[in-house]
């Protein structure tokens, strides 16, 4: 697959997955934990889990994508394209991670609070 | 440049200068849409409010320098500490990093002659300044803003709040916010099209990476402000029930929609320091900085990552835990970003061979106070802390150390730093290098005390304590310390204001920079360039190749551009020759259409709501005849 | 329109200046509706009853019809669009007009319905009321705006075209494209709880 598809990718999937998971999670919790979303029932657990899996997987593959695009642009100098799909897939190498790690911190705190305990 | 080289390079400047020419006198500046003026215009007035912003400190400061003081009474307080706050945040240190820094250096550092928008640049001008002197009328009819500069309901809401004060600070920061917004879109345009061709983004200087992520900051934290500011003043004036509980509203939806919009505005805040900050470092190390990329990246992610951290400011509302932690996750994930930007920082001066200038010396105090308030900021990302200290001095601690220590700091350091670029002068040094001492150490005598203060359980905004809490004297310490401060922030006034008259005339670049502002004269001619120039690193003015390339394609007539009043504008990413812009001048109409939206907001706040309409008519008749002037392609 | 305009267009490998600004003028409003309809939902799960206060949700079938009509007033604006940058005034204005009479007529039936419901509840009765009229309002303000300019434009146009105006036809273009998704979105949340 081209660097640039891979270098994009990997530049805007995990940040995308976030954003989704956050607003997934968040917004289950605030239906379920509110009188009038309660009678809907949503299974808090469940769709945290989907949604920290998924987004987990994306950040993952988002990490991977940059990588491949570093290796393939290794011998590039500073000049576009190929230097800034470069600078690029660098950017990637280390978003990925961050956002890896704040998808699992949320899910993983998600999981184990008690369901709609005020704090 | 400095030299002319043949008689068809002077003739080509010659021409520049007859077409660039700014039209002179009073008319000249009100009409003016030339960056480097409308950057002078916001200098200069976000320093006018800083004055005021520091007069309204010092005198809290002076109320709580001893228990029971009798200075200012409750009402007095509680507008003092209100209007210090949003002059501050929205009449100082946005428009001072944006309005004069921004607008002043980027379209230098990207090698354009111009902002994408010159008269919407005028624009924003105008209406900061007239939401300005909205904010403050009411402040000198005794009606200014007494709610908290986040102004919570029920304590905004008519019934308890039922003077104009309220309706100051609302209609006044909806004024203030197109002004930012008109801003964000300007920046965004003249840093994706106008850079010169061949600065492709990994070439961009990393003070446009750090606007272009306030930028989009600004985009997308305004209209939960702006929404929950509308549904306040439709509360207070025309009995709506947004958040009134008896009538299915809720209170805690302003805290919401403000703090959506107030996490953000906080990295809105800093950022902008965080790209002088590296600017200066380069410059006063000799060294490229290190880890380039990730520092960019480092910066649009701490604007990306902080619109989902705005419920750490509502830990102790009662929310369920499991709402709670997602905003705890991205609190704590958010420390990364600023800590890869703090060893990027250090890593560079410890590897340069630096040079403590006084830039570099209020760089270093910078990074200081933004390591020990990163530090407290990150312990309230835990819940249980947050629940103990928040609205505690702890806070106040906190929020001083990141905003002033972190983003005024660079702003001083950037003042002696651009200076000489600005004026044509050098500053002098040694009274430069006083002022840094007496900041840094009133900075630390004032904020750092707080911290112990909070722990100890004083509660912020109180107009008084009593005796015997054991607060009394770190309170008087706090005011000795805003003292000396104050003595530091007016020496630096002092040297800045001799020094542009009498200081030692410098060239184009006293030092050594590697961006893009120190290819021009010191100050830069209307044009900004003679030629645009050839860009080929980061680094573009250490390129020696490219700097005496550009003589020659002056010669040769090559990206000069003096038929008319052009610009180049070139591809997003890659920066290709794209087309040729033509700019236009000096126009009357951004001060006029700043005059009728205040006319609008004037009559909105008396109740007048006909009147307003009308003038909301004259807005787009101005706007209309705005654009009857048309800048075409050459 | 002359020929160094049509290369100027045909030859510009990015988006002109103006639409880049109306993008990021589309951005910061759909943040807005973005907040105002986020606020609509957070009121409305603080109740188990909704709407409040035993008022009368809204019937479906004439707004989800008006916005429909006003979505297709797309495709008019987006020929224009493109006509203004193949030289063609007299197409692009003809295609103006003929979305203007949509959009026109989609606000006038809008508020018609809009005083109807006022005189069934006012947004002083309570916070649905409050949030219903507000966005509603919200939404028409801005749709008043796009006929505005879209007028504008016709008067520009009459005197010929310039790049200057071809860009412009362009972003009002992008501008009705907002406008008229908004609306869906709006329109959308006003009937959640009849729908």
């Amino acid at each position: 697959m081209s660097e640039r598809v891979l270098v994009w990718f990997g530049v805007l999937g995990p940040p995308a997955a976030w954003v989704t998971q956050f607003l997934l999670g968040y917004g289950v919790t605030q239906a379920q934990c509110n009188p009038s979303g309660a009678r809907w029932g949503v299974p808090i657990h469940t769709w945290t889990i989907a949604a920290t899996a998924a987004g987990a997987a994306v950040a993952v593959l988002g990490w991977l994508a940059a990588g491949a695009a570093f290796r393939a642009t290794r011998d590039a100098s500073s000049a576009p394209p190929r230097g800034r799909v470069h600078f690029l897939s660098v950017v990637a190498l280390t978003t990925s991670p961050l956002f890896l790690l704040v998808i699992v911190w949320s899910g993983v705190g998600a999981l184990v609070l008690q369901e709609c305990h005020q704090a | 440049m400095a030299t002319v080289a043949s008689p068809e390079a002077a003739r080509r400047v010659q021409r520049l200068e007859r077409v660039w020419r700014e039209r002179p006198g009073l008319l000249g500046w009100l009409t003016t849409c030339d960056h480097k003026r409308i950057g002078i215009l916001y200098l200069f007035t976000s320093l006018a409010f800083f004055a005021a912003g520091g007069v309204e400190a010092l005198l809290v400061r002076t109320q709580l320098i001893r228990p029971d003081n009798g200075l200012l009474g409750p009402e007095k307080f509680d507008q003092m500490m209100t209007t210090h706050g949003v002059t501050m945040i929205f009449l100082f240190v946005i428009p001072i990093s944006i309005g004069a820094f921004g607008n002043y250096l980027v379209p230098l550092m990207i090698g354009s002659r111009d902002m994408a928008f010159p008269r919407m640049n005028a624009l924003s001008y105008w209406l900061f300044l007239a939401s300005g002197i909205f904010i403050y009328t009411g402040l000198f009819l005794g009606h200014g803003p007494n709610a908290g500069w986040f102004d919570y309901v029920p304590l905004g809401s008519k019934q308890y709040d039922p003077g104009p004060n309220v309706d100051f600070y609302a209609l006044g920061l909806i004024f203030n916010g197109v002004s930012s917004t008109a801003a964000a879109i300007n920046f965004i345009v003249t840093i994706f099209k106008l850079r010169a061709p061949g600065m492709s983004l990994n070439r961009m200087p990393l003070f446009c990476y750090a606007f272009l992520a306030v930028s989009f900051a600004l985009i997308f934290a305004l209209p939960p402000l702006n929404v929950a500011l509308g549904f306040l003043e439709l509360d207070r004036r025309l009995g709506f029930h947004f958040f009134d509980v008896a009538h299915g509203g809720d209170a805690l939806m302003w805290q919401h929609l403000f703090w959506i919009f107030g996490h953000p505005e906080v990295y809105i805040i800093i950022l902008p320091a965080f790209g002088i900050a590296t600017s200066i470092i380069p410059t006063f190390t000799r060294r490229k900085m290190v880890a380039f990329p990730l520092v960019a990246l480092a910066e649009i992610l701490v604007a990306f990552i902080g619109f989902g951290v705005w419920v750490h400011h509502m830990f102790a509302t009662g929310l369920s835990s499991i709402t709670l932690v997602y905003f705890a996750a991205a609190s704590l994930i958010i420390v990364v970003p600023s800590g890869i930007q703090l060893f990027a920082w250090i890593t560079t001066l410890n590897t340069g061979r630096p040079e403590f200038k006084t830039p570099l010396l209020f760089i270093c105090g910078f990074i200081i106070f933004f390591l020990l308030g990163g530090l407290s900021g990150v312990m309230f990302a835990a819940i249980p802390f947050d629940q103990q200290l928040t609205d505690t001095y702890f806070v106040v601690a906190h929020f001083h150390f990141v905003i002033f220590g972190a983003a005024v700091f660079p702003i001083l350091g950037g003042l002696y730093y651009w200076f000489p670029k600005v004026t044509g002068r050098m500053y002098h040094e040694r009274t430069g290098q006083l002022s840094f001492w007496l900041a840094f150490t009133g900075t630390a005598l004032t904020f750092f005390p707080m911290h112990i203060v909070g722990l100890l359980g004083m509660p912020r905004r109180v107009y008084t304590y009593p005796g015997g809490m054991g607060w009394s004297d770190y309170n008087l310490l706090e005011s000795i310390g805003a003292y000396v401060l104050a003595s530091g922030l007016f020496l630096i006034v002092a040297n800045l204001l001799v020094s542009a008259f009498r200081g030692v005339r410098v060239g184009p670049d006293p030092w050594g920079g590697a961006t893009l502002e120190w290819a021009t004269s010191s100050p830069p001619p209307d044009y900004n360039f003679p030629v645009i120039p050839k860009v080929t690193s980061a680094y573009a003015m250490w390129d020696r190749e490219d700097r005496e390339e550009d003589a020659r394609k002056l010669t040769r007539g090559d990206l000069v551009l003096e038929r008319g009043h052009e610009t180049p504008a070139s591809t997003v990413l890659d920066a290709d020759w794209d087309e040729i812009l033509e700019m236009p001048s000096d126009s009357p109409w951004p001060i006029t259409l700043a005059a009728a939206a205040a006319g609008v907001f004037a009559f909105l706040l008396l109740g007048h709501w006909l009147v307003a309409g009308v003038f909301g008519g004259l807005c787009l008749a101005v706007l209309a005849a705005w654009h009857r002037q048309e800048p075409q392609l050459a | 329109m002359t020929d160094t305009t049509r290369t100027a267009a045909a030859s510009r490998r990015s988006l002109p200046n103006g639409v880049w600004g109306i993008a990021l003028f589309i951005a910061t409003e759909a943040t807005l509706f973005g907040s105002l309809i986020a606020s609509y939902f957070y009121l409305r799960f603080k109740h188990a009853g909704w709407p409040l206060g035993g008022i009368e949700p809204p019937k479906p079938a004439l707004p989800l019809a008006i916005t429909g009509a006003l979505v297709l007033a797309i495709v008019p604006m987006f020929l224009a669009s493109a006509a203004a940058r193949r030289g063609s005034v007299g197409a692009t204005a003809r295609f103006v007009i003929t979305a203007l009479v949509v959009q026109a007529g989609y606000l006038v039936v809008q508020i018609v319905l809009f005083a109807d419901d006022l005189s069934k509840f006012k947004p002083t009765t309570n916070a649905y009321g409050s949030v219903y009229f507000t966005l509603l309002g919200v939404d028409h303000f801005h749709v008043l705006i796009g006929i505005l300019l879209s007028l504008w434009l016709l008067s520009r146009l009459a005197t010929g075209l310039t790049n200057y105006r071809v860009v412009a036809t362009r972003v009002i273009s992008w501008y009705w494209y907002f406008a008229s998704t908004v609306a869906v979105a709006v329109t959308l949340t006003q009937l959640s709880s009849s729908l």
